[in-house]
């Protein structure tokens, strides 16, 4: 009886700490740091082995608050007629005939009381790199940096730029 | 500047693969050893003063012999420095200098506890624990900041984050893993070695079971409880399900290594020690392993770049030996080769593709080859029906060995056009 009650607490308690595991995976699942895209687009394709500027695509990276998601214009510029046999280039070019845009999923998401500009950044020096990581080496875009507070405040301090409250919440 | 920096060299692609393996299996050398030297100092030194038997007992349970030192010690410490070293070749972190700094503190802690284990003196062993316990707490957190690339530019202090709750816990997982394997080890050799085994009526005999079994118990009920708090703290850029698979396992073999020592309390035996010990070193690897791979997830586009980058370095390193390249002057051969390579992918010379045909845009730069390479180093929109041309990051030579093959093409065309 004894030894059956110490095998059912340890048990019960290892038990717990595997579904703790599983409870801690689920919700790393919901996170989900790198979505599935309607388009398999690649950066290791663009950014890195044709080396596009990332401005080429994202053309107001340094010019205003948003890099913008690219107008499919800008795909279809080169593939109007290049890499047309490439089942995901298909997809796009159904999506231009059927003129609809494509569904993005947003990756590097601020909360709204965050007043974050692209311009100022990259003014300021700052790669693109920095806050996106190595992009040119991703297949499929994923979040790496935890765009949290204290992350942007470390950056903030290091290079002294002001780090009042107002500066990034408005 | 790093000492060893002048000794690495730039990785080649298959670095990638075979560089992780190397240095899981120098940790499974050395960090066991490590654990264990840990956990039986603290022991010995504790129970110097009231039982100098046990004392004995407990640092002769590991190294009792120089070559211990040196096979499971010194190599191993040296090798993970500059294997690591390598690993992160051209990271933003001086985690070369880090590993210095470290490994001197490491050998100098383990010379101490080598002299404590020749004289028993209590202020050398102290010393020596103090060392190792703070050597190995700058270890967790280097390998714990190799898992967050995102902090790596922000790094500037001598010591790397060594007062987060992560390390902590990373060092909670890692002296845990040490007391584990130490209880097992104590219960092994005391009384299933037959080599070392303690005589029944040895007066210790009854404290190192109770010893073993303690330690055995209490860290295999305490680590998933750090192993949950540790995937929970995680960086979610870091995670893999490879990660949370290891993790689970971990956490059922040591049910079963609890198990197994609740049933020999129980029995007041120590039968089931051996499997307990294989138990223990299987849970060590396990946990290691998913260290490593959650530093590789964290990195993986780092180390693809890497690996890119070393490809393009051979690529070109074995075109410049097969004389394709001649870099001291422009050749129309290498710009063929560019066309080829690069240029046909949107243009061809008598068809508009995604940029112009050549035959409409290259006769302008027939009496002006200095405007062609102009454009060739900074391509500019010319012709609004057509993208920009993305600048193709050419040399100097590339670039004039490209706008001499097209001038020279244009002339062949221009003079088979003129002569039908």
């Amino acid at each position: 009886m004894k030894k059956a009650l110490i095998l059912m607490a340890v048990s019960g308690f290892f038990a717990t700490c595997i579904a703790a595991i599983l409870g801690v995976g689920f919700l790393w699942y919901l996170e989900d740091v790198a979505p599935e895209q309607p388009i398999a687009f690649s950066h290791v394709r663009h950014a890195g082995e044709l080396a596009l500027e990332c401005t080429k695509c994202h053309q107001y990276a340094d010019k205003g608050k948003r890099a913008t998601v690219p107008a499919m214009s800008i795909c279809a510029e080169c593939h109007g007629k290049m890499e047309t046999d490439n089942p995901e280039v298909k997809k796009l070019q159904e999506y231009l005939a059927e003129d609809r845009p494509v569904e993005w999923v947003k990756v590097h998401d601020l909360p709204w009381h965050v007043h974050f500009t692209h311009k100022r950044h990259i003014k300021a020096g700052v790669e693109c790199r920095t806050c996106h990581g190595d992009v040119e080496g991703m297949p499929r875009m994923r979040r790496v940096r935890s765009l949290e507070m204290g992350w942007c405040v470390g950056c903030h301090r290091m290079k002294e730029a002001s780090t009042d409250c107002l500066t990034c919440h408005k | 500047m790093g000492i060893v920096e002048h000794l690495l060299l730039p990785p080649s692609a298959q670095h990638f693969g075979l560089l992780p393996l190397l240095i899981f299996f120098l940790l499974m050398l050395h960090l066991p050893y490590v654990g264990l030297l840990m956990v039986s100092s603290a022991l010995s030194v504790a129970h110097r003063i009231p039982r100098p038997g046990l004392a004995r007992q407990f640092i002769d349970l590991v190294a009792a012999n120089r070559a211990g030192w040196l096979i499971f010690g010194i190599i191993p410490l040296v090798c993970l420095l500059l294997l690591l070293s390598q690993y992160l070749y051209g990271a933003e972190i001086p985690i070369d200098l880090y590993l210095e700094r470290f490994t001197v503190i490491a050998l100098s802690s383990m010379f101490l506890l080598f002299v404590y284990q020749r004289t028993l003196n209590p202020v050398v062993g102290v010393l020596g624990h103090l060392g190792l316990v703070g050597s190995y707490f700058f270890f967790v957190s280097i390998m714990d900041l190799v898992a967050h690339p995102g902090r790596w530019m922000f790094e500037y202090a001598p010591l790397p984050h060594v007062f987060s709750i992560q390390v902590i816990v990373h060092f909670g997982i890692f002296s845990l893993l040490g007391i584990l394997l130490t209880g097992a080890a104590i219960l092994f050799f005391n009384f299933r070695w037959e080599e070392r085994r303690l005589p029944d009526d040895a007066p210790a005999r009854n404290q190192m079971l109770y010893w073993g079994l303690g330690l055995l118990a209490g860290a295999s009920v305490l680590i998933p409880v750090h192993i949950v708090w540790d995937l929970a703290t995680a960086p979610s850029q870091a995670l893999s399900y490879a990660a949370f698979g290891l993790a689970i396992a971990v956490v059922a073999l040591l049910c079963l290594t609890c198990l197994a020592a609740v049933a020999m309390l129980l029995g007041k035996h120590t039968k089931l020690a051996t499997p307990a010990l294989v138990l223990a070193i299987v849970v060590f690897g396990l946990v290691q392993f998913k260290g490593l791979n959650l530093q590789a997830t964290a990195n993986q586009e780092f180390l693809r770049l890497l690996a890119q980058q070393a490809e393009t370095t051979r690529d070109a390193a074995a075109a410049a030996q097969a004389g394709l390249y001649k870099p001291s002057e422009p050749d129309p051969e290498l710009g063929r080769q560019i066309f080829d390579d690069r240029c046909s992918a949107c243009h061809k010379w008598d068809e508009k593709v995604v940029g112009p045909a050549y035959l409409d845009v290259v006769p302008k730069y027939a009496s002006d080859a200095e405007k062609l390479k102009a454009f060739l180093r900074d391509p500019v929109k010319i012709d609004p029906a057509f993208p920009v041309m993305p600048n193709q990051g050419l040399n100097e030579i590339e670039v004039q060995s490209v706008a001499v093959y097209l001038l020279e093409e244009l002339a062949a065309r221009t003079a088979e056009g003129g002569a039908k």
